[in-house]
């Protein structure tokens, strides 16, 4: 499944026409402003139509053309798909927790797992550099240059 | 000439041990942030103003110029790096230091970026100390038709930016813009593709963008990919040589004019100049394949305009009181703080308090240049921390850095679902600098635009019948024109090569 370039403009081409076409009927639910013959709708509505045709195109010319159905896209093996899962699940928990837990927290255990984890070092090794981020990104971000961020627990540091 | 004595008497109080430190301050400081990805110099110097105000104008103003440029001379170094641009206008940067960085000339890719910002930096400095009351009453000649004609020109290097595939290019450049359009519309402020989405109302900034498409999917191919060290190999060159010097030393003049001058048009900013000149440099270089492989004076070019234009960019501010950008808002607003009103006034009552601030800008280039050139060795190092721990401590840095922008989750959330795009875009051969281009211009663009809708009272003909404007667009055309035509010889040379092989 979408193992060429050829298949993957296919696919491409048609998400993005897709895409445009979405784009040009929210446009033209754009209310209009005060502007008169200046509808706020029509920017985007043009850039839904040629997305769409474009997209289209891009779809059609590959399904003909047949261009690119030689090159193979580079995607991982099964193994790699997995540590791309796990780089994203470990982005998105970062993400995800970082307000109730904290961005220092989640700093710690992000990178002591990371390392730990794609590295294979000694846990204490993961525990250490993932101490001193989390201490470089207090006093850079926290302490020098007086950002507010989420602490959550922690929050007395700030 | 009045300018040299009424310099030399800026010198003369800039050298004062008070206003150095002042200098050096700010420099450290904006070069740190224009490393740090996410942060840019308009938090910075909003971040200091509180502390600013407790010192006297002079050396407030001093450091907060100096964090400005400094940050033009810090955007480079993760760019080269770890392929994230520190700051927009670092993009370019980014697309060709990379590379070289991966061929183990990371070393020399800094120092040449230290090189040719601070010599282009210098050149705009000159610029804004003799050419300024001259060349500012041009630029106040820029109403909105020129600046969409500016923008116009600007997404028209689309074209080269595209790589070998100039439909898949304009496809990622209607993304860009498209995403650019969600929120409230500029001159009406209706909300739209908002789908009642409070947060998508607040628009897409293109920061958590950038940040999402180079540094989170870079993240996810190496992780993918297992990486074990992002170096090809481990033989490292920490210095430039002669001979980069020597084949770069066209593109940093060059590019220093091309930003200064475009500094001086309010509104341009390094970002829109740095794709320019990238875009210039690829035309006439002598080896224009090499560019997308790591072309040295592709850097040298980028990193010295955005320096050249951050100088050409107080030459507005200091003449009429016109900030080019955000991080020139804030700046204008220190002086405000003072009960300063740059422009004409200012000239006339304080021109002691201006030309101190210019000769200390020549200075803080130097210091810029001491600090940048000794650390290139120990930034260069950086390269071989191995993945699994380099890996990490980018993402931290990038998602604290898109958070702070406007203390938004939400930003987040972009920034790692740009990071699935970039990735995917990768690996399906389209081209993510078009994206970039169109977010960066996008406002500025259909702004302009309508403004200038407003102004001709509906008539398109208002961008062809003034000078500066129909001028833009015949560049326009011929960029697009020639830049087609280059496309069309190096592909026909290619199948030559590629006859003449079998």
């Amino acid at each position: 499944m979408l193992k060429t370039q050829r298949s993957g403009d296919i696919a491409c081409g048609t998400f993005l026409a897709l895409l445009g076409l979405a784009a040009a009927w929210a446009s033209t639910h754009i209310d209009e402003g005060a502007g008169g013959h200046l509808h706020p709708r029509n920017f985007p509505l043009l850039l839904g139509v040629l997305l769409c045709i474009g997209g289209a195109g891009l779809a059609v010319h590959a399904l003909i053309a047949r261009a690119g159905a030689d090159k193979a896209i580079d995607w991982p093996d099964r193994r790699g798909w997995k540590f791309w899962g796990i780089a994203l699940v470990a982005l998105v928990l970062y993400v995800g927790l970082s307000n109730p837990l904290g961005f220092l927290i989640c700093t710690f255990f992000f990178v002591a797992g990371f390392i730990w984890y794609f590295g294979r070092y000694n846990p204490m090794v993961a525990v250490a550099w993932a101490l001193g981020v989390a201490a470089f990104v207090y006093v850079v971000f926290i302490w020098l240059l007086e950002l507010t961020l989420p602490m959550g627990p922690l929050a007395f540091l700030s | 000439m009045e300018a040299w004595s009424s310099l030399l008497g800026g010198f003369a109080a800039a050298i004062s041990p008070y206003n150095l430190m002042f200098a050096l301050i700010g420099s450290i400081a904006g070069t740190l942030v224009g490393v740090l990805p996410g942060l840019g110099p308009t938090a910075a110097i909003a971040m200091l103003l509180p502390l600013a105000s407790h010192l006297d104008p002079a050396p407030a103003i001093i450091m907060m110029a100096a964090i400005y440029y400094g940050a033009m001379y810090g955007g480079s170094t993760t760019s080269i790096l770890v392929n994230i641009p520190g700051e927009a206008s670092s993009v370019p940067t980014a697309m060709e230091g990379y590379q070289l960085n991966l061929q183990g000339r990371g070393g020399p890719a800094l120092g040449i970026s230290a090189i040719a910002s601070f010599v282009a930096g210098t050149m705009g400095v000159i610029g804004l100390t003799f050419f300024a009351p001259v060349l500012s009453r041009t630029a106040l000649a820029f109403g909105p038709p020129e600046y969409f004609a500016l923008t116009f020109l600007g997404l028209s290097l689309v074209v080269s930016l595209s790589g070998r595939d100039l439909a898949k290019g304009l496809l990622s450049a209607l993304v860009g813009l498209l995403t650019a359009v969600i929120g409230l519309d500029p001159l009406t402020g209706v909300a739209r593709l908002t789908f009642g989405s409070m947060e998508l109302m607040a628009g897409i900034d293109f920061v958590p963008i950038i940040m999402g498409l180079f540094a989170i999917s870079e993240i996810l191919v190496n992780a993918e990919k297992e990486t074990k060290c992002i170096l090809e190999s481990k033989r490292i060159e920490w210095l430039p040589t002669w001979q980069d010097i020597k084949d770069t030393w066209a593109a940093t003049i060059r590019s220093g004019v091309i930003g200064f001058l475009a500094g001086l048009i309010p509104g341009c900013s390094p970002a829109v100049t740095s794709f320019m000149v990238y875009d210039l440099e690829k035309r006439f270089s002598k080896h224009p394949e090499k560019f997308g492989h790591g072309a040295m004076d592709a850097v040298a070019a980028v990193e010295g305009s955005n320096n050249a234009t951050a100088s050409g960019g107080f030459v507005p501010l200091f003449a009429f009181g016109i900030p080019s950008g955000p991080a020139l808002a804030v700046l204008l607003g220190g002086f405000l703080m003072y009960g300063l009103q740059p422009g004409p006034r200012l000239m006339q009552e304080q021109p002691a308090l201006l030309w101190t601030i210019i000769a200390s800008m020549y200075i803080g280039n130097v210091m810029l240049l001491i600090l940048n050139l000794p650390l290139v060795g120990i930034w260069a190092r950086m390269a071989l921390i191995p993945f699994p721990i380099l890996g990490p401590v980018i993402a931290v840095f990038t998602l604290i850095g898109a958070y702070s922008l406007r203390h938004s989750f939400f930003d987040l959330w972009i920034c790692l679902l740009f990071g699935v795009v970039g990735y995917l875009m990768r690996k399906f051969e389209f081209p993510v600098a078009p994206m970039v281009l169109a977010t960066v211009l996008a406002k500025l663009m259909e702004t302009s635009f309508m403004q200038s809708l407003v102004m001709s009272k509906g008539s398109p003909l208002i961008f062809l019948t003034r000078p500066i404007s129909a001028a833009f667009i015949l560049l326009t055309l011929l960029s697009v024109a020639s830049g087609i035509w280059l496309r069309r010889q190096a592909k026909a040379k290619q199948v030559e090569l590629e006859e003449s092989d079998s």
